[in-house]
Parts: C-alpha cells; sequence; structure tokens
C-alpha cells in the first residue's frame, strides 16, 4: 500500500482491530515519532484504554532514553524491551500484520505492506517472539546507560593526533579518579608538554579527582631528551630527581600521589585509567622522539568493565609493591647512613685508645695523660655500643622497663652533681642550675629516666659554648584528676637546633654535628613514650639563643592531700 | 738530614695529639690544629713536605682544605685519614678519582704502620 492517506488508515484500521495484544517491533527512531507525532500517541493511548497488551522491542539508545521513558509510560502494563541493532519497523496482532522499512522523525508514513494471511501473521508472530526471547527489559538497558556501563566499547587507534584529543578529553573528564603509568621519564615529558599534566591538576583541584602516577623517578636525571629545554619549560634552572614531585603538584595539592617504579625497562605503553570504568593505552613506537605524534604508535581505548578492572587490578598491585619498594629504599638508606655514622663514630676512639696504649711504653712521663685519654675514649665507645643495643633493643619493640617508685627531684640532683663535677674537671666554665627540693614521686624506669636526662644534659653541653648556662627544672602540671604530668625540661644557651634537623629531631641519625650518631633523642623519645609520657624540642624565643628539650611522665597521685605537696613550683634559672 | 715538617689537621684534639707524638718520636716536625679553618688561614705555602688531613671535619672538611690549600702550593704533598668509608668514597668518585689510594690512611691504623705509610707517602715521586 502507498500513499500518506492510505497508510495511516491501515494503520488506524489495525490498531482498532486488534482484541489483545499488539506486537510492535521498531527501529531506535520509533520511540520518538510515537511521542512526536501527536496522532499516533492518541492511537497507544486508545489501545491502552482498551485494555490492549503492548510488546515493544526496539533498539535504546544513549539519545533515544527520554522517548523511551515516555513510552514506557504509555504502554504499561505493556512492556518495552531492548534489542541491539534493530533494523526496520513491523506489528503484529492476532490478525494483521503491518511493516515497513524506513522511518523519518516526526512523518506520516510514505508506504507500508500489509497484510491479514493468517500464515503472514503467524509468521511474524513467530519472529517476533524469537526476538523477544533474545532482548532485556527497557528498565534494565536504561539502567546500564545512565551508569555508564553501556554496551562495551573497544576501539584501536592509530591516529596519533586522534589519540592525543582523546587522552586529553578523558583526563579532563574525569570525575572521581585517575590512574597513570608513565612508561619512561621521556613519555612523561612529552605528556607533561601536551597539557596532561595541567589537566590533572585542574580536574584534582576542581573536581577533588584522586590522581595517582607511577614512573621511573629516579631515572630522571639520565633521560634522553632534552633536559634543559624541559626546565625551560617548567621556568626551572635544572630538573633533577626529586623535583619531578613538586612539577607534578606543587603545594597544596594532596589528591596527587606519584610513586617510582624503576623496573620498568621492558614497559612500552603509558596506561591510563579514568574513574574505573575506563581505560586508554598508548604504546610507545619510539621514546627517543621529541613529541607525542612522533613517539605514539598504537592506542586502545576500552570501556569494557572487565577490561578496565583488569587493569586497576594490575596498578593497585603495583601500586602496593612501590610502597613496599620505597620502604625498602628508606630501609636500605638508613642502614647505610648507620653503618657510615657507627662506622666513624667506632673507629675514631679506637684509634686514640690504640695509639695511646702504644705510646704508653714509649713515654711513662705523660702516663696521667694517656691514661686519662684511654678511658675518656673507652667510656665513649662503651656509650655508642650501648646506644647501638638500645636502638636494636627498641627497633625490635623488646624494650622492657623495669619500673619502680623513686624521687625524681633527688635522681635529678644527683645527676646534676656528676655532671658539674665533670664540667669542672674539664675545665669548662658552663653554668648547670638545679635548684629544687620538693619531693617528685614517679614510678618509672629509674636507669632509662636518668638515661634520657642525661642524653639531653650531653645534647646541651655539647652546643653550649664555655660560659653558657644549662637550666633544668623538674615540675608538677596538673590540671585535674585524669591529666597529672611531670614535666623535666633541659634549657641551654647554645647554638639552637638546627632548622634542618628539626622536623625529624627524633628520628635515627638525625645529626648535623661532626660528633654523635643522632641516636640520643630517638632513644629518649622511644622510653618516654614506652612511660606513657611526651618528649618535644623548641628553640628559645625570648631572644637568648639556645633551646629547651623537655618530656613528661605521668604521675601518679593517691590522695588528694598529696597533690598540694606536688604542685610546688620549682625555681628555674637565675 | 733537616727533619721533615708535616701538618696535621684533624678535629678530634686526642688524634691530632697522638698523631704529633708518634711522628715527633720519628724525628719529624709537626704543627697540629683542630681546626681547619685556623690551619688555612696561619698556612705558610713551601713550608711543609706532607700535609695529613682528616676529612670529616666541621667548617671545612678535608676536601675543602686540600683544595684550597692546592691553590697557594700546588707542590706539597697531601694525605688523608678517614673514619668515614662514605666521605671517602664520594671524595674518591667525585673529585679525586686520580689521587692514588695509598694517599687515603684509613683509621684505626697503629703507630708504627702510620709511620710506615707516611714515610712511603714522602718518598714516593
Amino acid at each position: 500500500m502507498s500513499g500518506i492517506e492510505c497508510t495511516s488508515k491501515v494503520q488506524i484500521q489495525v490498531s482498532a482491530n486488534a482484541k489483545n495484544a499488539i506486537h510492535i517491533y521498531g527501529d531506535s527512531k520509533s520511540s520518538s515519532i510515537i511521542i512526536q507525532t501527536e496522532s499516533i500517541k492518541k492511537i497507544f493511548l486508545e489501545c491502552v484504554k482498551r485494555g490492549i497488551k503492548y510488546k515493544y522491542i526496539t533498539e535504546i539508545t544513549k539519545d533515544n532514553i527520554p522517548y523511551c521513558k515516555e513510552v514506557l509510560k504509555i504502554i504499561r502494563p505493556g512492556e518495552l524491551r531492548h534489542l541491539d541493532g534493530v533494523k526496520g519497523n513491523f506489528a503484529v496482532t492476532e490478525s494483521e500484520y503491518l511493516a515497513t522499512s524506513t522511518l523519518y522523525d516526526a512523518q506520516p508514513l510514505q508506504e507500508v505492506v500489509y497484510s491479514n494471511a493468517k500464515q503472514v501473521v503467524q509468521q511474524n508472530e513467530c519472529l517476533f517472539e524469537t526476538l523477544w526471547d533474545k532482548s532485556i527489559t527497557a528498565e534494565q538497558r536504561i539502567k546500564e546507560i545512565e551508569e555508564g556501563l553501556e554496551s562495551d566499547v573497544i576501539e584501536i587507534i592509530r591516529n596519533s593526533s586522534r589519540a592525543k584529543k582523546l587522552y586529553l578529553n578523558l583526563v579532563n573528564n574525569a570525575k572521581k579518579e585517575v590512574m597513570i603509568i608513565f612508561p619512561t621519564v621521556n613519555a612523561f615529558i612529552r605528556q607533561d608538554k601536551m597539557g596532561i599534566i595541567k589537566s590533572l591538576r585542574k580536574v584534582s583541584m576542581e573536581s577533588n579527582v584522586i590522581i595517582r602516577i607511577m614512573m621511573p623517578i629516579e631515572s630522571f636525571s639520565q633521560n634522553g631528551l632534552d633536559s634543559m629545554s624541559y626546565a625551560d619549560h617548567h621556568q626551572q634552572k635544572e630538573i633533577i630527581d626529586y623535583d619531578i614531585r613538586s612539577i607534578i603538584c606543587p603545594e597544596g595539592i594532596d589528591n596527587i600521589e606519584i610513586r617510582n617504579i624503576d623496573r620498568m625497562s621492558e614497559a612500552k605503553a603509558t596506561i591510563l585509567i579514568v574513574d574505573r570504568n575506563q581505560s586508554f593505552v598508548m604504546e610507545l613506537k619510539d621514546d627517543t622522539k621529541d613529541t607525542f605524534d612522533e613517539a605514539i604508535g598504537l592506542s586502545t581505548y576500552s570501556n569494557s568493565i572487565s577490561g578496565v578492572l583488569s587493569y586497576v587490578a594490575i596498578f593497585e598491585s603495583l601500586w602496593i609493591e612501590t610502597k613496599l619498594y620505597e620502604k625498602l629504599m628508606v630501609h636500605d638508606s638508613m642502614q647505610k647512613a648507620f653503618i657510615n655514622i657507627a662506622a666513624h663514630e667506632l673507629r675514631t676512639p679506637a684509634q686514640a685508645i690504640l695509639g695511646f696504649s702504644l705510646l704508653l711504653k714509649k713515654h711513662p712521663e705523660i702516663k696521667d695523660k694517656l691514661v686519662d685519654g684511654i678511658y675518656k675514649n673507652a667510656s665513649r665507645l662503651q656509650k655508642l655500643i650501648n646506644n647501638i643495643l638500645d636502638v636494636t633493643t627498641i627497633e625490635s619493640q623488646s624494650l622492657h622497663l623495669n619500673k619502680e617508685k623513686f624521687d625524681l627531684n633527688y635522681a635529678i640532683s644527683d645527676l646534676v652533681g656528676e655532671y658539674r663535677h665533670q664540667i669542672k674537671k674539664a675545665n669548662s666554665r658552663i653554668e648547670l642550675i638545679y635548684d629544687n627540693n620538693s619531693q617528685i614521686f614517679v614510678e618509672s624506669d629509674k636507669e632509662r629516666i636518668i638515661q634520657v636526662i642525661s642524653n639531653l644534659l650531653d645534647n646541651a653541653i655539647k652546643f653550649t659554648k664555655d660560659g653558657g648556662e644549662i637550666s633544668i627544672s623538674c615540675e608538677a602540671d596538673i590540671k585535674d584528676d585524669f591529666t597529672k604530668h611531670v614535666v623535666v625540661s633541659v634549657r641551654d644557651s647554645g647554638s639552637g637546633i638546627n632548622s634542618e634537623i628539626f622536623p625529624r629531631l627524633f628520628t635515627k641519625f638525625a645529626t648535623k654535628s661532626y660528633q654523635g650518631t643522632g641516636l640520643g633523642l630517638f632513644i629518649s623519645k622511644n622510653i618516654v613514650e614506652e612511660h606513657g609520657g611526651r618528649i618535644w624540642a623548641k628553640n628559645n624565643e625570648d631572644g637568648n639563643k639556645g633551646s629547651t628539650v623537655a618530656f613528661s611522665l605521668p604521675l601518679k597521685i593517691n590522695s588528694p592531700a598529696e597533690d598540694q605537696k606536688y604542685t610546688v613550683k620549682n625555681i628555674v634559672g637565675s | 738530614m733537616e727533619s721533615k715538617k708535616v701538618l696535621v689537621v684533624d678535629d678530634e684534639p686526642d688524634l691530632v695529639f697522638l698523631c704529633k707524638m708518634v711522628l715527633e718520636d720519628e724525628g719529624f716536625t709537626v704543627d697540629a690544629y683542630t681546626d681547619s679553618l685556623s690551619a688555612f688561614s696561619d698556612y705558610k705555602p713551601n713550608n711543609y713536605d706532607l700535609l695529613i688531613l682528616d676529612i670529616k671535619m666541621p667548617n671545612m672538611d678535608g676536601f675543602e682544605l686540600h683544595r684550597k690549600v692546592k691553590e697557594l702550593d700546588n707542590a706539597v704533598k697531601v694525605c688523608f685519614m678517614t673514619a668515614s668509608e662514605m666521605y671517602y668514597e664520594t671524595f674518591r668518585e667525585k673529585e679525586h678519582s686520580s689521587l692514588s689510594k695509598d694517599l687515603f690512611i684509613h683509621k684505626p691504623i697503629e703507630n708504627e704502620e702510620l709511620v710506615k705509610k707516611i714515610n712511603k707517602i714522602l718518598d714516593s715521586k
């Protein structure tokens, strides 16, 4: 049949003749035509009103979702289903068959095929049922599209400028998370030059996207490209290994993390994963080239969930590995620092002891001086050995305290007496001030606490010049029943704490001095914390140079009456 | 024979004292400093046969002192005494790979051994 009048008439007729069901198979345009053509929409509404049950198969796409939702509403309780690649259109009722090939937006049909022959109707009904069984519900399909699970796309891109566009587009449209692996430093440089890093920073700042990057950082200084021009690109004089982190994430951006992978010699592709639902793998063709266009080979885009999640899994396991590796490297460099510092500190006194002992035979006239020297250096060795053993104990988490109740004030007075004697003996004019008479009982490991205070005093003496002064205070700090502490502080008038050392003052090997291992404060911190106390340091603010290092210990108080006794203030300094 | 003149610089007073005693016993004339800055400011060219420098020192380390002294006195022989492997390695690798290993004396060393080494360095060309 042909002719507009005729075709619309036959449509109306077929619908009107239907008694129970109308089955429609229509391409992706069909839903919009129904909704946008008032006359057709009316036919549907009337049929549903008459109790006709619709079964409708169409191809639901991103673009026709709104129309399909409308259709779904109109034909309820009839059903709408989705099938990929629907072509052509036909409708079947109990007694009639109607078909057309092409549909145009909101245009009446020009030509239709009509039949009421039983065999034709049955044949097409059978075809419809087969297609119906293959289709999925509209609800499921709409959900998939809306959640971005639209049918998997795996695309191979050969054109590098298209790859570049897609790459930037993917990064710029990231919503939650970006993961990138740069196979080489050159790849990173090329991609930074084309604006990838800028885009990453932008999405991380504006959309709070979390960004994780893995790349070989350590080989940065040995890259083949002209690193000077790259340095220029970032207005820096020179690009060195660790600047890479500051290039990618300058201060103030904390959701970009970069880790080093250095065993990437075999890797030849940049791997980008966006929001865990899209991946883009750019194969490296020639790493020596300056631009992305020249260096890149094939690229593969995928939004296949299983494919993308596999990349995510690979990324995550590498990510964990890099963390372990970084830890290992830190551990390794700590070991090296330890061996180096310990070696110097062991050899120096060993040299003195060895040499002095040999001199003793030849020079009995300076026996006393030599013996003193031997003793002094042997003590230095002993101290170092104890420190090394303490660090080992702390690191193997086997620092045990032998707690006892003792008067901290008395113990400090005793120690100060010893130190004054030593200072005098060394002909030094450092004044050691401690003025405290009240008893302060603590339940602690006396030997360990004395060790901590000795450490603080040794440091103070080491950095205080002749004529300077060191004052010790020991005060109870009682705020309420729950916060009772005694605070011991050692204040010196020395050179103050070096700002480079300050942030890692209480870590191992924190030393700038040419004598000492930098273990004392690390050990002290661990002893204090094992007691439930805290240790801290500051440079003195009040014009006087020097620093104060203090620590607290929890105070045991039994009765309120006793409290009074502990709150007596000490006179500090003079 | 005129006695050889040696300059010893080490920040450890005990080691300076030791080195001075040992070498004086062997007939050397020894000037000793525990501070590399004063050692340099007092330095007189063409005055010493050998400089014995510690490497790891505050203010100015042995490498720096060596470099500065060489500008004033290119002919003087220099050897190093070191207790620090790392310092020693860095120095040799980066700046002075041409220096013979024999010029580095590792602490601790026995007195006689020290004298032997120093004589050997003085005898070398």
